[in-house]
């Protein structure tokens, strides 16, 4: 486990351990290296001198075998090397280098290379020792005599060594160890107990616990140590819970709002007088944001930042400062308070204590003082403002320096009731007798007159007093202003007509669009001008472009003109010719006018007028005139007035044209349907009249072919030879045909006459009842006819059933080659609104080519030859009539072999019919 | 292998080498009478000075002399240039060192009065105790030593102990 920990993380018990028998293994370890290194290097040392001592006493017993060339002499030498396994091989080289002798006998000994040596050499070569020696006699060198030794002794000596060594030095290891865990014990074993103690101190926060002295070292020093301080501690928590009573007393008692917040601005404590200034409970506030609680709204950001900044800078514009600043109260009320904040001594994070005092009764007075003073103070330094006093009874007694500043009056003028002579003469009565009353009454005074300024301008004034009475309720004196109050009188006025203006214009709306004739509109237009613009004339003068001619149309006077005026005349020169030429407007002074007709109207009178032009459609139709008998009538609110009445105007003539053309275009259409409708009544008349004398007068002749072609049948049939009966009855046929078809045609002419009734009914049902009377026409075939659901319709029930017998019985005739036929009837959700579902009667039949559908509705046009399929072609032109009669359309899809679907509507509209666009 | 590279050799070069076949008998006599100069010891007064010769006589008829001349040129024994001469009667052995006596030539008893150290190397059977100090023996194609200690003692010659062991046979007389 140990090892995997780290080393700075052990218990001091682990690392003593560690340490003594890290260093004495470390140390044995080294030694033991260092033995086993120079065991080897001992042997190796004595190899080599063991080997040179034996191979010098060899090579001086090889000299007189080489000397002689008897090698089995130096084999007996040899042979005897046999004792020393480690010696590998052994040889003799003679003067030449030539092996003479070598051991083993027939051993590798080549392997031992000849060198010439002088004295004794050796070599370590691959671990193993060589030695030379060179063979002498004398001063004759014979040879060389040369050893290799394995040193495998040595090895093994070594190695033994180095066992043993190991050995040694695991039980030195294990002894170090043990002794090391035993002598640390000692060391520890106070620490252990000194941490316990501080352990369970910090644990149960009890400073009265005490560590116990288990040695007289350095660690019973420390255990002293930090006994003392345990005590000191808890002499220091004793005059701390002390010191924090002490601190709530004060709190509590205290007449202040104490609050104390942390960093992040949450309430710690909230004193009893807190409480009662802000109404929160201390439970309540403490925790919470101050700036929720107490900051309003509009000071909650200042608040904020003022608290960043000092976190993040340590600056701070209120610390230590007395402050003023509004404070809200649970139940919402704006407290005026005053504010000392200060930071508890360098605690961190930070923390205030504000000091908090309710001053908004201080305030209120002060600024109540304050709004006196200032309103008195603008009161009398008013400019635009007239200030006056008089005396108790209502008489000035001193000067009035505005008032006179204003009038031009002296103080002489202007003293008793001399300053009522600037007043507007008209206003005097009126003013004096109100100022006489509130006098009397001793109530305020309140009125309005025109005062005469220095000038002789006349300026709207509004004056107003109150009398400013003695403790004992007796007037002391009077004391007002005079207010000028021309410009909202003259914005008043303004305002006035400007309303005046827009409910005329909104008048004459409702005029226009209820009235088409020209002299009523124009009428009522000159009513409205007159009453708000100083206006004598007012003219409607058409103007006619092609001609270039002029002609006052319609005329208003306010009075009779001295002069005729205007009536008609050219264009040309004229200021009616440039206006609606221009089509702009044009205002004038008479006098300088040049224009053609300017001298008239001078001669009747009048000294300006203003034209404006009325445009439809890029030509101006006609020029509105108004003239006036006064210069300078028409200023620039008149003129716009007058151009919104010009504008109207030519809606006006607008809507009176359009009328009269409209009405005589209806006038024309009216006409013109009733002289088609009578033609077509005449037309149908006439046509009904012919089908029906022609079908009648048509079966007179066809019943005599019938009746004497069975006359002859019957009584002569027998004797008339084969071909002629064959004949005969080929007559009978055709007569018959001929009958059916002038019924069908009948029937067919007969369909516009009748009347139809149109009422709700289940066409389902119908259609069921149709099937069953188709029921012989369907017997032994093999049919498949599905009837989906179909809505209830409005029609003719009677012309409905003719539509539906005539759909199915063609779709059973022309499926008849089909086995099994398919005939399906059904309704599509509506096409188009108004139309009515659209019903289909679909087969698998024959079908035929889209490009003869065009043909398909048409009277006696049929698609099949006679022969292949029965029938007169009107049964079709029934269905369509009738749908048409039923304000629907019919038309068909198909193709050849393909079948045929027929789809037909019985929508409202009438003449909705487009099946014939549709079909081609 | 090596068998075969080692005849090789031979066939190469059969007269530089010492191989115990190839080398003619009378080659390896004369190799023993040099080798007897290096395994020998002459007392001083043996020569007449420091560059008197070593002196290595022939008596009798024996080819011996041209190989041993050859042997023996720019050799030093005991620090004396050798000489080979070939004796035409004992009185010429005076100056000799070593005297090899061909066996037909004359008996080692000849030599016997003087007591002068000389080696004397015979081949003769009763050579030894004729009073030579070493005789050739033939055994097995080789040449073996036989050598009479006492005789060459007498004549003031000490014989190396390296000598004495490789030789077949020592004879002593007490």
């Amino acid at each position: 486990m140990i090892r995997f920990r780290r080393y700075r993380d052990l218990s001091i018990q682990s690392k003593l351990r560690l340490i003594v028998s890290g260093a004495c293994g470390a140390v044995l370890i080294v030694t033991c290296a260092a033995f086993v290194v120079f065991k080897w290097y001992h042997q190796r040392e004595q190899a080599v001198s063991v080997m040179s001592v034996r191979v010098q006493i060899l090579a001086a017993n090889m000299a007189a075998p080489l000397a002689f060339q008897t090698p089995e002499d130096a084999m007996e030498v040899l042979n005897a090397l046999a004792v020393d396994r480690d010696i590998e091989v052994a040889a003799v080289f003679n003067r030449s280098g030539e092996l003479f002798a070598a051991y083993p006998e027939r051993a590798p000994a080549l392997t031992l290379a000849a060198r010439k040596v002088t004295g004794l050499e050796h070599r370590f070569e691959g671990g193993r020792l060589v030695v030379w020696a060179p063979i002498l006699q004398g001063e004759q060198r014979l040879g060389t005599f040369t050893l290799r030794n394995s040193l495998e002794g040595a090895r093994q000596a070594v190695r033994r060594v180095a066992w043993v060594t190991a050995g040694l030095l695991v039980m030195a290891l294990g002894l170090s160890y043990g002794l090391a865990a035993w002598l640390q014990r000692a060391f520890t074993r106070p620490l252990l107990e000194l941490t316990q103690t501080a352990r369970e101190v910090a644990r149960r926060h009890d400073f009265s616990l005490r560590a116990r002295r288990l040695s007289e070292d350095e660690i019973g020093v420390l255990a002293d140590d930090f006994n003392t301080m345990l005590g000191q501690i808890q002499h220091r928590e004793a005059a701390l819970v002390e010191s924090e009573t002490r601190k709530g007393a004060i709190l509590a008692s205290a007449l202040d709002a104490i609050i104390t917040i942390n960093h992040e601005g949450r309430v710690q404590e909230f004193n009893p007088a807190a409480e009662k200034l802000f109404g929160y409970t201390a439970g309540e506030a403490v925790g919470r944001k101050l700036d929720e609680l107490i900051v309003p709204a509009t000071h909650r950001e200042a608040h904020c930042r003022g608290m960043a900044r000092f976190l993040a800078t340590g600056q701070s514009r209120v610390l230590g400062r007395r402050i003023e600043m509004p404070a809200l109260r649970a139940d919402g009320a704006i407290l005026e308070v005053e504010l000392a904040i200060t930071r508890i001594s360098n605690s961190e994070p930070p923390v205030f204590t504000g000091f908090i005092r309710d001053i908004t009764e201080r305030r209120r007075a002060e600024r109540a003082m304050h709004e006196s003073e200032e309103r008195f103070r603008t009161l009398t330094v008013a400019t635009t403002q007239i200030v006056w006093t008089t005396n108790a009874v209502g008489e000035v007694s001193g000067p009035l320096p505005s008032w006179q500043a204003f009038t031009g009056q002296t103080e002489e003028e202007v003293r008793g009731i001399g300053w009522a002579r600037a007043v507007h003469p008209d206003d005097v009565r009126a003013t004096t007798a109100v100022w006489q009353r509130a006098v009397q009454e001793r109530g305020n005074y309140d009125t309005e007159y025109r005062v005469r300024r220095h000038d002789g301008v006349y300026r709207h004034f509004s004056a107003r007093g109150v009398p400013v009475k003695n403790p004992d309720g007796s007037i002391r004196e009077w004391v007002g202003t005079c207010t000028d109050i021309t410009e909202r009188k003259k914005a008043e006025l303004e305002l006035r007509e400007a309303a005046e203006r827009l409910t005329a214009l909104n008048r004459l709306d409702r005029i226009i669009s209820s009235n088409l004739d020209l002299a009523k509109v124009f009428a009522a237009f000159a009513r409205e001008l007159s009453a708000l613009v100083p206006c004598d004339q007012a003219l409607f003068v058409s103007v006619d472009g092609d001609t270039e001619q002029w002609k006052v149309e319609r005329e208003w006077n306010r009075a009779k003109p001295k002069a005729p005026g205007l009536n008609c005349g050219a264009l040309t020169d004229t200021g009616i010719g440039w206006v609606a030429e221009q089509k702009r407007p044009l205002v004038e002074a008479l006098i300088s006018s040049s224009w053609a007709e300017a001298s008239l109207l001078r001669e009747a009178g009048f000294q300006s007028r203003a034209l404006f032009p009325l445009v439809l459609g890029h030509r101006t139709v006609a020029v509105f005139c108004v003239a006036g008998t006064t210069s300078g009538a028409f200023d620039r609110v008149a003129v716009d007035f007058m151009q919104a009445l010009a504008d109207q105007l030519t809606v006006a003539v607008q809507n009176i044209r359009l009328f009269a053309e409209v009405r005589q275009h209806a006038a024309d259409l009216e006409r013109r349907v009733e002289e088609r409708t009578v033609a077509l009544v005449t037309a149908n008349k006439e046509l009904e009249a012919f089908s029906y004398s022609v079908s009648h007068d048509l079966r007179a002749p066809l019943r005599a072919v019938a009746g004497f072609a069975r006359i002859l049948v019957d009584e002569h049939g027998e004797e008339l030879p084969e071909d002629m009966q064959r004949y005969l009855k080929l007559i009978q046929d055709s007569a018959q045909r001929m009958g059916q078809l002038i019924d069908d045609l009948l029937a067919f002419s007969r369909l516009s006459r009748q009347a139809m009734n149109r009422v709700p009914f289940d066409l389902g049902r119908l259609c069921r009842d149709v099937l069953k009377t188709l029921a012989p026409e369907m017997a032994g075939r093999a049919l498949d006819v599905r009837v989906g659901e179909l809505p209830m319709v409005e029609g003719d029930p009677i012309l409905l059933r003719q539509v539906m017998v005539n759909l199915l019985s063609n779709a059973l005739k022309y499926s008849r080659p089909r086995a099994p036929a398919v005939i399906e009837v059904g309704a599509l959700p509506e096409e188009e609104s108004g139309a009515g579902p659209v019903i289909y009667v679909r087969d698998n039949g024959v079908g035929f080519d889209m490009k003869h559908a065009g043909k398909l509705f048409g009277v006696f046009q049929r698609l099949h030859r006679t022969d292949e399929f029965e029938g007169t072609g009107v049964g079709l032109a029934i269905v369509e009539r009738i749908i048409h009669r039923h304000g629907g359309r019919i038309w068909t899809h198909a193709r050849p072999e393909g079948g045929a679907t027929f789809f037909f509507t019985l929508g409202g509209s009438p003449g909705a019919s487009h099946h014939d666009q549709q079909n081609q | 292998m090596l068998c075969r590279l080692y005849f090789a050799c031979l066939l190469v070069a059969p007269g530089l080498l010492l191989g115990q076949a190839a080398v003619t008998e009378r080659e390896l006599k004369a190799a023993y009478l040099f080798q007897f100069s290096q395994f020998t010891e002459w007392p001083a007064t043996a020569f007449g000075g420091a560059d008197a010769p070593f002196v290595i006589g022939l008596l009798g008829r024996s080819a011996l002399a041209e190989v041993l001349t050859e042997l023996v040129r720019g050799e030093r024994a005991a620090g004396h240039p050798i000489e080979v001469r070939q004796l035409a009667s004992a009185a010429e052995a005076v100056h000799c060192h070593i005297v090899y006596i061909a066996p037909e030539a004359m008996s080692a008893q000849q030599f016997a009065a003087d007591g002068r150290p000389v080696l004397l190397v015979g081949e003769s059977d009763d050579f030894l105790r004729q009073g030579g100090a070493v005789r050739f023996v033939r055994s097995d194609s080789r040449i073996r030593l036989h050598i009479n200690h006492t005789s060459a003692q007498r004549r003031g010659l000490t014989l190396s102990s390296k000598l004495l062991r490789i030789a077949a046979k020592v004879e002593r007389e007490s």
